[in-house]
């Protein structure tokens, strides 16, 4: 996949450079100690500390870097693969800095959300090892508009099937189809939730219309249409009904799958909403960190 | 409301078909959502786009926030309806029509044919982009809310705090910005008062800052001795003094490179002031000891009265204490020769050296104190309750002369009440006494010889002259002939080191007064010249600075260092920092002593 791709980036590169700078800082750490205890105001921690915010710097560059398609700073997947592995190593290097002191203060504040967002990274970049494998899959080799242009077309030949059927048919397959819900909020595009509806034209009440009823899954309207299979007056019709069935059923196979490619897409995304704003956060929160370290220096 | 939704659209063969619906329901919604009461789709219809609903009034339109319909051509967010209007929106269009008997309102939905299923992505939210959910919002949120909070609003609360005033409605101030908690000492003192100590902005907190409370704590050296090397300007006080670090964390930084940095090198830094190098703890990197001393000088034979006590500093090697005491270690603790009265056993070190409350000290010696109780200053075993004055040795003379006067004008002598246990210093043979009061003078004449006779024997044989050094003037009065050289026994022979003795108390397995000789050789010591303290050698038996004590061996046989007597079993190396024993500000005895 294109992101263990990314991970191994030219034989692990970006790994042992990480690894390497990690390796670096602890020797540095450890050569404090004596007149001057591990913290963030001896050499070492202002080293540390520098380098760790440069780090954060440059890896809140990657989101400038991938917009511009020209750059000639190397490859996107470089940056990307170097991006992952510092921003493991920067969580190392700032506990480093601040030798795991922790208090209720903004020096603390800009670590949790460094540590935020590099956790809601790592979220995602899990995500990217095994959700684009599930995409292909669940697409079948074809794309969300190819899956939207057959439900179309199913639609198309629903309707047109179940106006030869019984008007109350012909109302309740229409109501089925215009009124099947895709995607929404947050949490029915995640959780895939489907809350579609239709109306059940039934023949025992007066006006005709039974009201709205769910269709979670287009399983209440098939159930609806296939109850009157054995019904039907006239063969042809039973025909028809069965025909209206079978293209339902695809179509209830062609919603899941869309659903399912907003759900993953969904996933695939939503990290971002929680590690885009905390990166800008935790720019905001280093500035803090650094010019209040040195107003009561 | 009844409603009656009349559906038109063209079926396949062009004709126009009317599907009726009615519906019973408060409202008419409007939208692409799925349980719409009139559901359209489209690019420009929301999910939620407008409602229909019938009042006193009559019935209107009234859109959600943003969207717009167009009425009879008009945009517009909000219109009342009357019969025949037509509601468009997207193509599709809405028209109000007489309502039939038994429906208050009806509709004609004229549905757009051209827009089909292939808009259904479009009017549904199939991208978090389109939910509420929004980085650059929560970006731009969150960065001003992190400055303002961490910075804008403590930055702005730093003057009301200069102005005395405090924090208002549980703003954030610059508490938020501190890097750790105080110790619990200046927490008591400084509380949420940063200003106390940061009182410049960009500079570390300055000595005057600690001064206004510390006004008593002198630093290392004094300035004018400063002057005089090549140290240049003395350090910060936060320099040693790390704060921010709870109570956990000691306030001093313990660390011998501090001290060792300059006197390493003191040859080269001290300039004219002459201190002796100092590399570490341990054998040839710490000098020996130099010990403080009290000389009486000036003491001139026939002018003891001009003489003056002077505090020297001298090589413990070969040092000499000038108490002008006669006093025999060796003696005293020997117990065949000198027992205690409580148990007839040896006398113990704590019998007459007691520990004062600093632990660090011993009680000062007294004759009331550590002497009388075996040494009486009775001078006549015929009365031996009757005890000389100490301390003052002409009114000694002439309690003598008043005694014997009136035991010569007044015999018989006061009957002789033997003790029950012989005592020191007492004459043993009383025949001798006896003896000696044969006059035949005149009872004066006799009272004056017997009385000087006794005096002399007390400044010249035995008797006050056992403990102290009498000068024998030879002048004529016999009240001038005697002078007791004055007594000073040592306090502080380090008073610049700190040396605890309660925590030497016990040493291994060695306690009691094995732990005490195991440094000073008191059993040996025949004279009170003799000073008992052990030099640096001995420390180093079961101390070192932190490297040493890692790689010392715990006796040290190379270096001919012995383990304290008695002390077979494996013995650890305790390591010492330079302030173990040193203080690096001067106390103010030391102050008044040595600068």
């Amino acid at each position: 996949m294109i992101y263990q791709d990314v991970l191994r980036y030219t034989g692990w590169r970006y790994l042992w450079w990480g690894l390497g700078l990690i390796a670096v800082s602890i020797a540095l750490y450890s050569t404090q100690g004596g007149a001057q205890p591990p913290r963030g105001d001896t050499w070492q921690g202002y080293t540390l500390g520098t380098v760790a915010a440069l780090l954060v710097v440059w890896l809140t560059l990657l989101g400038i870097r991938k917009r511009r398609y020209a750059s000639g700073a190397g490859s996107v997947q470089g940056w990307t693969s170097a991006h992952i592995y510092f921003g493991i190593a920067v969580v190392v290097i700032a506990t480093l800095h601040c030798a795991a002191e922790f208090h209720w203060n903004v020096h603390t504040f800009a670590y949790v959300l460094m540590c935020t967002v590099v956790v809601s990274g790592i979220f995602g970049l899990l995500g990217y090892l095994d959700y684009p494998r599930q995409l292909s899959a669940n697409r079948a080799g074809g794309s969300r508009s190819q899956l939207f242009a057959e439900l179309v077309e199913l639609d198309k030949q629903g309707r047109a099937l179940a106006q030869r059927c019984d008007p109350r048919v012909a109302a309740a397959v229409k109501s089925g189809i215009e009124r099947t819900t895709i995607g929404g909020g947050v949490v029915t595009q995640l959780l895939a939730l489907d809350r579609s509806l239709f109306e059940p034209a039934d023949a025992t009440t007066a006006t005709g219309n039974a009201g709205l009823a769910r269709n979670a899954d287009q399983r209440a309207v098939i159930n609806w249409v296939a109850r009157r299979v054995p019904r039907a007056d006239k063969s042809i019709e039973a025909g028809n009904l069965q025909a209206l069935v079978l293209l339902l059923c695809r179509r209830q196979t062609v919603l899941r799958r869309i659903r399912r490619d907003i759900q993953l897409q969904g996933w695939l995304k939503v990290w971002l909403y929680v590690h885009v704003p905390l990166t800008i956060a935790t720019l905001g929160a280093l500035v803090v960190h650094i010019v209040t370290s040195f107003l009561y220096w | 409301m009844e409603v009656l939704l009349r559906y038109l659209r063209q079926n396949q063969s062009g004709a126009i078909e009317f599907l009726d619906t009615a519906v019973a329901t408060d409202e008419i919604t409007i939208g692409s959502a799925a349980d719409s009461t009139v559901q359209l789709l489209g690019r420009a219809v929301a999910n939620k786009h407008a409602e229909i609903r019938q009042s006193t009034s009559g019935l209107s339109i009234a859109c959600r926030r943003g969207n717009r319909v167009e009425i009879n051509g008009q945009r517009c967010a909000s219109q009342r309806l009357a019969v025949g209007d037509t509601i468009g929106l997207d193509g599709h269009r809405l028209v109000v029509i007489e309502p039939p008997v038994g429906f208050d309102v009806a509709i004609e939905v004229r549905p757009d044919a051209s827009v089909n299923a292939s808009e259904f992505e479009a009017a549904f939210v199939t991208d978090l982009d389109r939910t509420w959910l929004s980085r650059r919002k929560a970006s731009w949120f969150l960065l001003a809310a992190t400055l303002l909070v961490g910075l804008a609003i403590p930055l702005s609360m730093i003057s009301l705090h200069r102005d005395g005033r405090a924090t208002p409605f549980a703003l954030p101030d610059d508490r938020l910005w501190s890097s750790g908690p105080l110790s619990a000492a200046h927490a008591h003192a400084a509380g949420a008062r940063c200003e106390a100590c940061h009182q410049q902005l960009f500079l570390h907190v300055q000595d005057p800052a600690c001064m206004e409370c510390h006004k008593n704590t002198r630093g290392h050296i004094s300035k004018e001795h400063r002057a005089l090397t090549r140290l240049g300007d003395g350090q910060r006080c936060g320099e040693c003094h790390a704060e921010h670090r709870g109570d956990a964390e000691p306030l001093m930084v313990e660390d011998d490179q501090l001290c060792v940095g300059c006197h390493a090198e003191s040859g080269r830094l001290f300039g004219s002031i002459k201190v002796q190098k100092v590399t570490d703890f341990a054998p040839q990197q710490h000098p020996a000891f130099s010990v403080a001393l009290q000389k009486l000088t000036g003491a001139a034979e026939l002018a003891l009265v001009d003489s003056k006590w002077v505090s020297l500093r001298v090589p413990l090697t070969g040092a000499h204490e000038q108490s002008n005491l006669k006093f025999s270690h060796k003696q005293h603790l020997d117990g065949r020769k000198v027992t205690r009265l409580s148990d007839s056993g040896a006398l113990k070190c704590a019998d007459c050296h007691l520990l004062a409350a600093d632990g660090e000290h011993f009680q000062p010696l007294s004759m009331a104190k550590s002497c009388s109780g075996c040494h009486t200053l009775a001078f006549d075993v015929s009365a031996p309750n009757r005890q000389l004055p100490h301390g003052k040795p002409v009114d000694a003379m002439l309690m003598i002369e008043d005694y014997f006067t009136r035991k010569y004008f007044d015999p018989p002598p006061a009957p002789v009440r033997l003790p029950e246990r012989r005592l020191p210093d007492l004459d043993r043979d009383p025949a001798r006494q006896m003896g000696v009061d044969v006059c035949t003078g005149a009872t004066t004449v006799c009272a004056r010889q017997r009385a000087a006779r006794e005096i002399e024997k007390q400044f010249n044989g035995s008797g006050c002259v056992s403990c102290h050094v009498v000068v024998d003037t030879k002048d004529p009065d016999i009240h001038e002939r005697f002078q007791v050289t004055p007594v000073r026994l040592g306090y502080d022979y380090f008073p610049r080191a700190r040396f605890p003795h309660k925590t030497h108390e016990i040493q291994g397995k060695l306690t009691g007064d094995a732990a005490c000789e195991s440094c000073h050789a008191s059993r040996k010591s025949e004279h009170a010249t003799d000073l008992l303290l052990p030099d640096v050698d001995t420390c180093f038996r079961c101390h070192r600075d932190r490297a040493g004590a890692k790689f010392a061996p715990a006796t040290s046989v190379s270096t001919g260092v012995a383990k304290p007597p008695g002390d077979n079993g494996p013995q650890k190396i305790v390591s010492l920092r330079c302030i173990s024993c040193h203080a690096y500000h001067p106390t103010a005895r030391i102050i008044q002593r040595h600068y």
